[in-house]
């Protein structure tokens, strides 16, 4: 690994208490309301440029009108800071690029293409290739990678710890510049939906503003088939897997850590 | 609007189409992408034999039925990702189906994606699937930069939103699903492993909860939330309502869901669809007119009301709730 990062909460109210020389992570990959507003993600860059800290902005997916203002966001991103945005959504890649190019863009979990189902590592009915197929991901390919690093400028992946034991696969290509992967751990995301149990089961997009109660905690959600645990909170379901990488990585990528104390 | 209804074998093609069907999809699992990863990873997300057509000369055989009645077939090839080892057959695969008549393939992998874009076909659609979660103007546009000839929508968004995407998204006809398989979660982020052989999937489970945080129990607010979508059965969801109103917006396709499902199910999920078409055509219903026929047609249809869980279109308030809006025609 060649730096930490840690998860600062979505407005980044914890930087002041992270170890020196650790990274700063602050929004959301899976809802809109964790993304921080533009002052509160202006105070946080200003506090990791003091740290002299990189900081980390995590994005989800967005509809028009969220995406309109995410764009209002990222404009509150000052050019010559150390801001890496992390994209999950299409359209958010493209429009940052064509409206603010000087941005660094990376592609986040969500979009990794990663499969963390726990049930990956249990399942009899898979082949040993057919599990290690879960693991794969547009990092992995390096034609996918190819286009994103030219039409858009991206080099970076967020990716998970794959739960069931497997390496991540190999990133060798044709590129001449290393691929960099941003590993998060312990929290892998299984799955993310639109509805969110803490505002009654209703979409996110339905109201405008939230009061985040999904911070106050979350649940552990169990089935005996399902190999492990899920934790529940806010509209994501993750699995909890250690924070240790099997090899398989390309020796000339760089490989950064991002770590949860708590579930996002 | 054309209605877009799965099809599993040549001998169903007449009943779908008789019943509405404009286009036909199919899954096919080609035999070197079944060798490398055995029988759960599908290259088109269904693993079960019965939502495959058997063999290309099966797939033949339904190309033919469906162009007796000038009715395209595409095939899904919607897993995601392909590894890159398998890009050039994959792409020798869409190649092969051209040539077979095959006027389209759904895709979700990014690299299959600009394969296909860079091997120019010229009688082969290339549709972006759903799990691409295009729920914006610019997605659409990102994936038409990529190759994207359709795309079909993320399955969250409501009516308005979508008329709006219509409005913005050019020349690309978008696509939206709207009847059965609808899930809890965003099928293009969601990661579970559909591996059960009798077709109950993680989202549809009953778990055990535990709360871990402020207080003593789950919120009864939040547990009632959960608990509304366990246990519920795909098979029922929904989005009749919308259909008249989708197709006024401009929506070019509404894909109806079920590969591998009976005959006589696939047949009444298209009639129900191409009914509600026919009746906003005649009618020009306002969405409180649409929510009572979609409605009554659903009680029909299940000999139950609909309910939320089960609903693609809350705005339309599923259950004997009224949607909001006037009192209108129909």
């Amino acid at each position: 690994m060649t730096r930490e990062y840690r998860y600062a909460g979505p407005d980044g109210a914890g930087i002041a208490g992270l170890p020196p020389g650790v990274g700063a992570v602050v929004g959301s990959d899976y809802c809109v309301h964790l993304l921080p507003g533009p002052e509160a993600l202006s105070g946080a860059i200003a506090a990791a440029r003091a740290r002299d800290v990189p900081l980390i902005l995590l994005t989800p997916y967005f509809r028009d009108a969220e995406l309109k203002k995410a764009i209002g966001l990222f404009r509150a991103i000052p050019e010559g800071d150390d801001v890496l945005v992390s994209v999950n959504d299409w359209g958010a890649l493209l429009a940052a690029r064509v409206l603010l190019p000087r941005l660094n863009l990376s592609i986040g979990r969500l979009l990794s293409g990663q499969k963390r189902c726990p049930r990956i590592g249990i399942s009899p009915r898979l082949t040993e290739a057919g599990r290690a197929w879960h693991a794969e991901g547009l990092f992995s390919s390096p034609r996918a990678r190819a286009y994103l690093r030219e039409s858009f400028g991206v080099s970076s992946y967020h990716v998970d710890v794959p739960g069931w034991g497997s390496a991540l696969p190999a990133t060798s290509g044709v590129e001449e510049s290393p691929v960099s992967l941003y590993v998060h751990a312990p929290y892998a995301i299984v799955t993310v939906s639109d509805t969110c149990p803490w505002i009654g089961g209703k979409s996110s997009a339905s109201v405008p503003s939230c009061t985040r109660p999904c911070r106050d905690g979350a649940i552990a959600v169990t089935e005996l088939s399902m190999g492990n645990e899920l934790i529940l909170k806010g509209k994501a379901r993750f699995v909890r897997v250690g924070d240790a990488l099997a090899g398989g990585v390309d020796a000339r990528d760089s490989l950064d850590s991002v770590l949860y104390d708590d579930t996002p | 609007m054309l209605i877009l209804s799965p099809a599993d074998r040549a001998s169903e093609a007449a009943a779908l189409i008789d019943a509405g069907a404009d286009e036909l999809y199919a899954g096919y699992v080609p035999p070197f992408w079944a060798e490398a990863f055995g029988p759960v990873v599908s290259c088109n997300r269904r693993s079960y034999e019965e939502a495959n057509v058997a063999s290309l000369d099966a797939l033949d055989a339904l190309v033919r039925a469906a162009a007796l009645r000038d009715v395209p077939v595409h095939v899904a090839l919607n897993a995601a990702p392909i590894p890159e080892g398998m890009i050039p057959r994959m792409v020798a695969l869409a190649a092969d189906l051209a040539s077979r008549g095959v006027r389209g393939v759904i895709v979700s992998d990014l690299a299959l994606l600009l394969a296909l874009r860079a091997a120019r076909f010229r009688r082969l659609a290339i549709h972006a699937s759903t799990l691409f979660s295009a729920f914006n103007g610019a997605s659409v546009a990102f994936l038409r930069r990529a190759g994207a000839g359709r795309v079909i929508l993320a399955r969250e968004l409501t009516v308005a939103e979508i008329e709006a995407l219509v409005a913005s998204s050019l020349s690309t006809p978008l696509e939206v699903i709207g009847l059965r398989g609808r899930c809890p979660n965003i099928e293009g982020f969601c990661t579970h492993l559909h591996d059960d052989p009798g077709r109950t999937w993680p989202c549809e489970l009953r778990y055990a909860k535990e709360w871990r945080g402020k207080g003593d129990a789950i919120p009864w607010e939040v547990r009632e939330a959960i608990e509304r979508n366990e246990g519920v059965d795909r098979q029922y969801s929904c989005g009749l309502c919308a259909v008249p109103l989708l197709e006024r917006a401009g929506v070019h396709a509404f894909k109806v869901v079920g590969r591998g499902s009976e005959t006589p199910r696939k047949v009444a999920a298209v009639a129900a669809v191409s009914g509600m078409r026919e009746w906003g055509r005649d009618n020009l219903p306002d969405p409180a007119a649409c929510s009572r026929r979609g409605k009554s047609m659903y009680r029909e249809m299940h000999g139950r009301p609909c309910r939320p869980e089960n609903c693609y279109f809350p705005e339309f308030g599923p259950g004997d709730s009224e949607p909001p809006g006037n009192e209108g025609s129909g």
